[in-house]
C-alpha cells in the first residue's frame, strides 16, 4: 500500500492508492450523502448523490466509484455539489411518499437525514402525480411498501453478491423502474432479512416488528 | 442467538427485546445476521416457558423445579 498526496477542499491528505473519494473523505472525517454505496456490497454508483467536484473534470464525479490519483483535487462544499445535492434530493422526493409518520424507518431514515442536512426547503414537482407501484409480498420476514423504494438497488446488489441469488432484481427503466422477485416469490434465505438493515428508505422493513418500534 | 456467535446489538423499550440488530465483527459474522438471529427476540416475548411444566395424561400443568427434583430423586 502505497500513499497518495489529495487535495479535499483545498487541504492535503495522504491516503492508500487503491481507496475511492468517498472512503478517502470520510477517512478524514468529510460526510458525503450517500444512498447506493454501502461498505460491504459491490459499487453501483446509480444513486448519484454523492457528486464531488474534481479539478479538470467537466462533470461531476460520483465519488463512490472514483478512485483517488495522485494530486487529486476534490472539492465537497462549493456551490456546484451543493446545488447538485439539492436536485437530486429533489427528484428523489418528487417521487417518495410522504408517509413519514406512519413509517416504520422513520427516525432512523437515510433520506431523511440526509434531506434535511443537504436538501432544499421546497419542491417544484406539483403538476405531476407521485409515482405508486404495487407492493410486493417477499414473504413473513420482509414488509414492502414499494411507493417508498428510490431505486438505490442495495438489496438487489445483497441478493446477487452475497446470498448468491437471482431472486431480487429490477425490471422496467426509468420512473417506471421497480424492484421485486420477477415472478411471485418468498424472500426467505438464511440471510435474507439483512435488507431490512440495508434498505435507506422505509421500503424493506421487518415485518413482524410492523407497527411496534413506536408507543 | 443462532449458536453461529454474531455480535448482536439490542434495542430495548417498553422493558422488552424489541429488535435484534448486527454489530461490525469483522472476524465472524461482518455487519449480517441470519434470520433466526434476528427474529429470535419473538420468542422472548411471546409464549414464553416460564415453569416447568407436567403432561399427566395429556393434561399440562404448572409446576416448579424443586417438586420435579423431589419427583425424580
Amino acid at each position: 500500500m502505497s500513499l497518495i498526496l489529495i487535495y479535499i477542499n483545498k487541504l492535503p491528505y495522504y491516503v492508500n492508492a487503491g481507496t475511492t473519494l468517498l472512503q478517502a473523505c470520510q477517512q478524514v472525517g468529510i460526510d458525503i450523502p450517500h444512498f447506493c454505496y454501502h461498505e460491504k456490497l459491490p459499487v453501483a454508483g446509480n444513486c448519484r448523490m454523492c457528486l464531488v467536484e474534481v479539478s479538470g473534470s467537466m462533470k461531476l464525479v460520483a465519488s463512490c466509484a472514483a478512485v483517488v490519483t495522485p494530486g487529486i483535487q476534490i472539492s465537497t462544499n462549493v456551490l456546484r455539489v451543493k446545488k447538485s445535492r439539492e436536485a437530486v434530493l429533489e427528484f428523489l422526493l418528487a417521487n417518495h411518499p410522504l408517509d413519514c409518520p406512519i413509517c416504520d424507518q422513520g427516525g432512523e431514515c437515510d433520506l431523511q437525514d440526509i434531506t434535511m442536512v443537504f436538501g432544499s426547503d421546497r419542491g417544484r414537482f406539483y403538476e405531476v402525480e407521485k409515482r405508486s407501484v404495487v407492493d410486493k409480498d417477499l414473504g413473513v420476514f420482509v414488509k414492502t411498501v414499494m411507493n417508498r423504494c428510490i431505486h438505490c438497488t442495495r438489496c438487489v446488489r445483497f441478493a446477487a453478491n452475497l446470498l448468491g441469488s437471482s431472486l431480487l432484481g429490477t425490471t422496467g427503466r426509468g420512473v417506471k423502474t421497480e424492484i421485486g422477485t420477477y415472478v411471485e416469490q418468498s424472500f426467505e434465505e438464511e440471510l435474507s432479512a439483512n435488507v431490512i438493515d440495508l434498505c435507506p428508505v422505509g421500503a424493506l422493513t421487518s415485518k413482524p416488528s410492523a407497527f411496534t418500534m413506536r408507543s | 442467538m443462532d449458536s453461529f456467535g454474531s455480535a448482536v446489538r439490542l434495542d430495548v423499550a417498553f422493558n422488552k427485546i424489541l429488535r435484534i440488530l448486527p454489530r461490525l465483527n469483522e472476524k465472524v459474522n461482518s455487519v449480517w445476521i441470519t434470520n433466526k438471529a434476528r427474529f429470535i427476540y419473538d420468542a422472548f416475548n411471546v409464549q414464553r416457558l416460564l415453569y416447568p411444566q407436567l403432561s399427566v395424561f395429556h393434561l399440562i400443568k404448572d409446576t416448579n423445579i424443586c417438586a420435579r427434583f423431589m419427583a425424580v430423586s
